[in-house]
């Protein structure tokens, strides 16, 4: 895998436009769930090689199912209505609930975090996240022009990756 | 501001979360990402196994110098049948086996030798393994041509020298015009059969041509090694309308061998990593399957002794070629990294001499591959190759 691709992956992975529907408007709770999620991704990225490696897991086999969960998932989110708002709460917890999760932290972004950083490299799985996550961070609250557009980008660019993903995984020796 | 006007509870939200996590960890574990369970056996287990197939190979010769074909270890029965190709891959994998110091080998290939040189029959310029019918087909030539070329490897002994060149010029005499290779040779009209194609025996004179060039390179082999070469790495596959493409392990034998006496094209050493991306993901599934009920439905049976050797010499094959070709170096860890799961799954998968004694005849079942209760010769002969050319792998990693 090319950085480039890994740094496009977890961009799709997160889809910062699909996450502003969903996230809080207040910024400083998305800060603490950004936060959260990217030193999660970090633990996970670490610890990549050990989870496969206990799991009997090759890296091939690994891209495979990464790459049908977030080509199903990506498929959905393009099928689907935006999704709705969670009703706000007050406090910094609200970073971790709902922020962080279910929000940001979903099965796809930690599962792309991981082959990412074993594929790609730890760095370049970072860079795609600190990317996403700043985004999110900046939009928050904020009116996010043509999101649903940028939203289904994401998405469509999540399959194409996706995809790419899975084929590498399923030919590689 | 943001554009919802609905609003969930973070309660709801919360759960369906929960619930889509736990669905999709579950689903994956039990239908994507099964166990794939590589082991990693020790040199001596590995010598172990291979041992274990050529004592079977060698209490299951018969006096004129062929082996038990097909035999079914739960009823006891001897299944007939014979196929000479399989024959002459006997004897190339005890020749390996002997070069490796495998007691007994030697005696059996010679006799299996023996054998093949009673058959020889004079066939396009050259000499070929005889067959009944009017078309006789080439794999048992070419095969022992590799067989002969072992040897001669092993030994320097020229003995059969004369008759490795006779077989090579037959082979050579069925490759037609774009380097395609006739699967039979019309013995009335003492020429190839056109338009006939297998999808072995292509793989079987590549590496057959391209060990006489190895073996003999003052003479013209090259070109004839080479153009059947570039038809398997640009054409075959599309020519002969092979879908999925051949997992061809004799193509990466070929490969590996044409490396040790040139640098390989830019189509060859593509060619090596679609050959690669074939043979690593039925390794991968393959290490998947067990025995249980689950894996039976969602990963099928275990493969046949046979088609596990053959994944195994195919990506040995690409360590191997991965070790003298730049262009193909990168391929060296994965394809060291599948053989040596082969040789685990194959060690763990044979018959040892205390689980044969649960069968009628410990003789006949014990160092086999069974499926569904058969083991055939070849079961024993690719996964003695296998596990022979896994060796080295092992002792490089210590």
């Amino acid at each position: 895998m090319t950085w480039l691709v890994g740094v496009l992956l977890v961009l799709a992975a997160i889809n910062p436009a699909l996450r502003w529907h969903e996230l809080p408007s207040d910024r400083r709770q998305v800060a603490v769930g950004s936060g959260i999620t990217l030193a999660v991704l970090l633990f996970l990225g670490a610890g990549g090689d050990w989870i496969l490696e206990s799991l009997d897991i090759t890296v091939p086999t690994f891209r495979v199912g990464v790459g049908l969960v977030l080509v199903i998932r990506a498929i959905a989110d393009l099928l689907k209505p935006v999704p709705q708002a969670i009703a706000p709460a007050g406090g910094l917890r609200s970073g971790v609930v709902p922020a962080f999760f279910p929000v940001l932290f979903r099965p796809e972004v930690a599962l792309v975090g991981v082959l990412v950083a074993v594929d790609a490299g730890i760095g370049w799985m970072l860079a795609g996240a600190v990317l996403a996550l700043l985004d999110v961070i900046w939009w928050a609250g904020r009116p996010r022009p043509l999101v649903r557009s940028l939203a289904a980008l994401f998405s469509v660019g999540a399959v194409v990756l996706a995809i790419a993903v899975i084929v590498d995984g399923v030919f590689a020796l | 501001m943001n554009e919802p006007v609905v609003t969930k509870s973070i309660g709801s939200r919360v759960r369906a979360g929960v619930a889509t996590w736990v669905a999709v960890l579950v689903v994956l574990r039990l239908f994507v990402l099964q166990p794939e369970r590589c082991e990693s056996p020790t040199v001596g287990e590995v010598e172990a196994s291979a041992a274990a197939a050529v004592n079977w190979l060698v209490r299951n010769q018969n006096r004129d110098g062929t082996w038990l074909y097909r035999y079914n270890v739960e009823t006891n029965r001897d299944l007939g049948g014979y196929n000479l190709s399989r024959h002459s891959g006997v004897t190339l994998s005890l020749y390996q086996a002997a070069a490796a110091g495998i007691p007994g080998a030697w005696e059996s290939a010679e006799r299996g030798s023996r054998y093949l040189a009673g058959r020889l029959i004079p066939a396009n310029g050259g000499r070929a393994v005889d067959e009944q019918g009017s078309e006789v087909a080439i794999g048992p030539s070419a095969l022992w041509a590799l067989a002969l070329g072992e040897r001669r490897l092993a030994t320097d002994d020229d003995a059969y020298d004369e008759v490795l060149r006779d077989l090579g010029r037959f082979l050579e005499g069925q490759i037609e015009e774009n380097g395609a290779v006739s699967e039979r040779w019309d013995r009335h009209r003492d020429r190839l059969v056109p338009g006939a194609y297998s999808p072995f025996f292509t793989g079987e004179a590549y590496f057959a041509l391209s060990r006489l060039e190895r073996l003999f390179p003052d003479e013209p082999w090259e070109s004839a090694a080479d153009r059947v070469g570039r038809y398997l790495a640009v054409e075959r596959d599309a020519a002969e309308d092979r879908f999925p493409a051949v997992s061809d392990h004799w193509a990466a034998y070929g490969l590996a061998e044409t490396a040790l006496w040139r640098a390989l094209t830019a189509d060859e050493a593509d060619y090596a990593h679609r050959l690669g991306g074939i043979f690593g993901p039925q390794i991968r599934y393959a290490s998947q399957r067990t025995e249980s009920w689950f894996t039976h439905r969602t990963r099928g049976r275990r493969t046949l002794g046979a088609g596990l050797g053959t994944l195994g010499e195919g990506t040995t094959s690409l360590w191997m070629l991965g070790g003298v070709e730049p262009a193909a170096a990168d391929l060296r860890v994965a394809a060291g990294e599948r053989s040596v799961c082969v040789a685990a799954m194959l060690i763990e998968r044979q018959i040892d001499a205390t689980e044969a004694r649960a069968f009628d005849d410990a003789r006949r079942a014990a160092g086999t591959w069974v499926q569904f209760g058969i083991t055939q010769m070849d079961d024993q002969q690719h996964a003695l190759s296998a596990l022979l050319r896994a060796t080295p792998i092992l002792e490089a990693a210590l």
